[in-house]
């Protein structure tokens, strides 16, 4: 089944008085469940493109299409409960609330769809055992390793059992050994879960682990 | 709620240092307004003391000609059954005293020196509890039995030059248009601490004013409760009586009778304004830069919360609530630094001379309720207006560029 499809999709940016297309005409297809790795360069438009499927900014552009809805019809309001219900995020450099404890950063999306504490308390503690962190439920960022940290912003992201979670160069920060703990988790939740996962790295030894790759080079897509 | 509420206490004090700094401009404007506001309650509390214990009493009751000036002969005006209008005031328990008073605009002789002045008939041993806490500069109290006697404002004093026991001759009009003249003996000098007050009164016996004026009327009678409060249900139910009695009689209170006492309340009013409107215009733009600070250093994570689905509301309304706990912060030491700061200065008894006053008067500070509700209205809206705006404009971030601030 087709969850997301990209039609025509540009994005234009100013850039000073200078226009800059970061995205020059993408077309794209994503089935539930997959495990799609973006490939390209700094600057390739990685990150714009998944900054549009999240609905995090609006095409100049075409079209993305999430389950058959269009999201450039969607207005603030409603693109805002598209993330808050359909999307989880995560990022390159974690992004966890600092004042924040590991289980309380979890958390944070399951108050936003107005879980009962009690259901919220159930949730987090599964996705903290799913990320193996049960330990450190109420250690702060600060208190936790880089690894750990991005393990957090997995448990954040998978919580409220997203369709899709959009995670933009996640293991960018991290040494090889805990880059490849982190993919290990979420490869894991893909198989296990069918969580879907759409994520963006220059890494290949990463994006070996994507279970499809689409190559983009100055904002288009490319065949190999 | 919880959650929200939680996350508020921890930014709030995220950047301990900030946050001092603005709650330490809450706290300090909350202190000014509640010091100044309990300054000048004390400063319009002793003015209604000397209004009600050495001017018009509680109540005064008078003809509605005598009040309104109207153009006619002055007897016209008086009150005749004054008798009877005291002894129906003494049924009341509530009653303090009840006078009659007369007075008479002439002109005070030592026979080279002569000066206008305003002779006040009083009856001395009814209005027993004026002159016993009457501030004596040299002399002695009238009494009871004095009869062809004054005694002269500070001030009147001076201008005539007279020493007690010497006689000053007091020359009128009698109801009749006739001049009339009394030489009375110097008792006492007194001290009203009021300019306009020392330079022009002088007291005499009522009997002495009636003398003066040829009649056995009265111009006003003059009433003092046991209790501030009474005034309010005692000031219709005197009304009604007095008109009984006479229906010409009309009560007025001290606050109508006392022009200086209004004036220098509408003073402090506006004095009140003006500090509060620089106080909060401090703490908002204080609170606006803290705020704006804080937004700045936290755009990264405003991002990352629109990221996870929270709303352009939800951001203004985490922020609000942060400004409102610094406030609510804020206000809590400042009421306990106004207590503190109140105790001492009460404490210090320092003095300074009011305006119009000639004699320095106790710098006290009276804490209020309502200058604790005005303070706590004002510190809490101010410091939630003042995240209010910020926090609108950090929703409003394009959440991409927000993003991009996670280094």
């Amino acid at each position: 089944m087709i969850l997301v499809q990209i039609k025509d999709l540009h994005k234009e940016f100013l850039l000073g008085s200078q226009k800059v297309e970061a995205l020059r005409g993408v077309d794209l297809e994503y089935a539930d469940g997959e495990m799609l790795g973006i490939r390209g360069s700094s600057g390739s438009g990685k990150t714009t493109l998944l900054n549009l499927i999240g609905g995090l900014d609006y095409p100049t552009r075409g079209q993305v299409f999430f389950d058959g809805h269009d999201l450039a019809l969607l207005n603030r309001k409603k693109l805002t409960e598209f993330r808050a219900h359909k999307i989880g995020f995560i990022f390159q450099t974690f992004n966890l609330i600092p004042t924040l404890s590991a289980f309380e950063n979890i958390e944070y999306p399951l108050m936003l769809l107005n879980e009962s504490p009690k259901t919220r308390q159930q949730m987090v503690t599964l996705a903290l055992e799913q990320v193996g962190l049960s330990t450190f439920a109420h250690h702060r960022p600060a208190q936790l390793s880089g690894g750990q940290r991005q393990r957090v912003a997995i448990a954040r992201a998978i919580v409220k059992n997203p369709r899709l979670i959009l995670a933009d160069e996640p293991t960018a920060n991290l040494d090889v050994k805990t880059a490849g703990e982190v993919l290990e988790v979420m490869v894991r939740l893909n198989k296990s879960n069918r969580t879907g996962f759409i994520f963006t790295s220059h890494d290949q030894l990463v994006l070996q682990r994507a279970s499809r790759q689409v190559h983009l080079v100055d904002g288009r897509q490319t065949k190999d | 709620m919880q959650m929200r509420l939680k996350i508020a206490f921890r930014n709030v004090f995220r950047n301990v240092g900030r946050t001092c700094l603005s709650i330490l401009m809450i706290a300090g404007a909350v202190t000014g307004l509640i010091l100044f506001r309990g300054f000048a309650e004390n400063m319009l509390s002793l003015l209604s003391r000397v209004e009600i214990e050495y001017e018009s009493g509680h109540l005064q009751a008078a003809t509605h000609d005598f009040w309104e000036q109207t153009p006619g002969k002055r007897g016209k005006y008086f009150i005749h059954d004054h008798a009877r209008l005291e002894a129906a005031s003494e049924t009341h328990p509530e009653l303090r005293s009840v006078s009659s008073r007369l007075s008479s605009f002439g002109l005070l002789s030592t026979g080279e020196i002569t000066v206008s002045a305003k002779a006040m008939g009083i009856d001395i041993a009814k209005e027993a509890s004026m002159f016993n806490s009457l501030f004596m500069i040299e002399g002695e109290k009238l009494t009871p039995e004095s009869k062809l006697d004054v005694m002269l404002g500070v001030k009147l004093q001076k201008q005539l030059g007279v020493k007690v026991g010497e006689t000053v001759t007091l020359v009128g009009y009698t109801l009749d248009g006739v001049i009339n003249a009394l030489d009375l003996t110097v008792r006492g000098i007194f001290l009203m601490g009021r300019d306009d007050i020392d330079k022009f009164l002088a007291f005499v016996p009522l009997q002495t004013a009636q003398l003066l004026l040829d009649t056995q009327d009265v111009e006003s009678i003059t009433v003092r409760f046991k209790k501030d409060e009474d005034l309010k249900k005692m000031r219709d139910i005197f009304q009604k009586e007095f008109s009984q009695i006479d229906p010409r009689i009309e009560v007025k209170d001290w606050y109508q009778l006392s022009v200086f006492y209004r004036s220098v309340e509408s003073f402090y009013k506006v004095q009140n304004r003006v500090i509060s409107i620089i106080l909060i215009s401090l703490v908002l733009l204080g609170i606006i830069n803290t705020v704006g600070m804080s937004i700045y250093e936290r755009t990264g994570e405003i991002g990352t919360l629109r990221a996870l689905g929270e709303s352009e509301a939800s951001i203004i309304w985490q922020f609000t609530l942060e400004g409102f706990i610094l406030g609510v912060i804020g206000y809590g030491i400042g009421i306990i630094l106004a207590f503190i700061l109140s105790q001492i200065i009460n404490y210090a008894e320092f003095h300074m001379v009011m305006p119009n006053a000639t004699v320095e008067v106790p710098i006290g500070i009276r804490l209020g309720v309502p200058a604790f509700v005005e303070a706590a209205m004002i510190s809490l809206w101010t410091s939630t207006l003042a995240t209010w705006w910020p926090s609108l404009r950090a929703s409003k971030m394009s959440i991409v560029e927000a993003l991009k601030r996670n280094i």
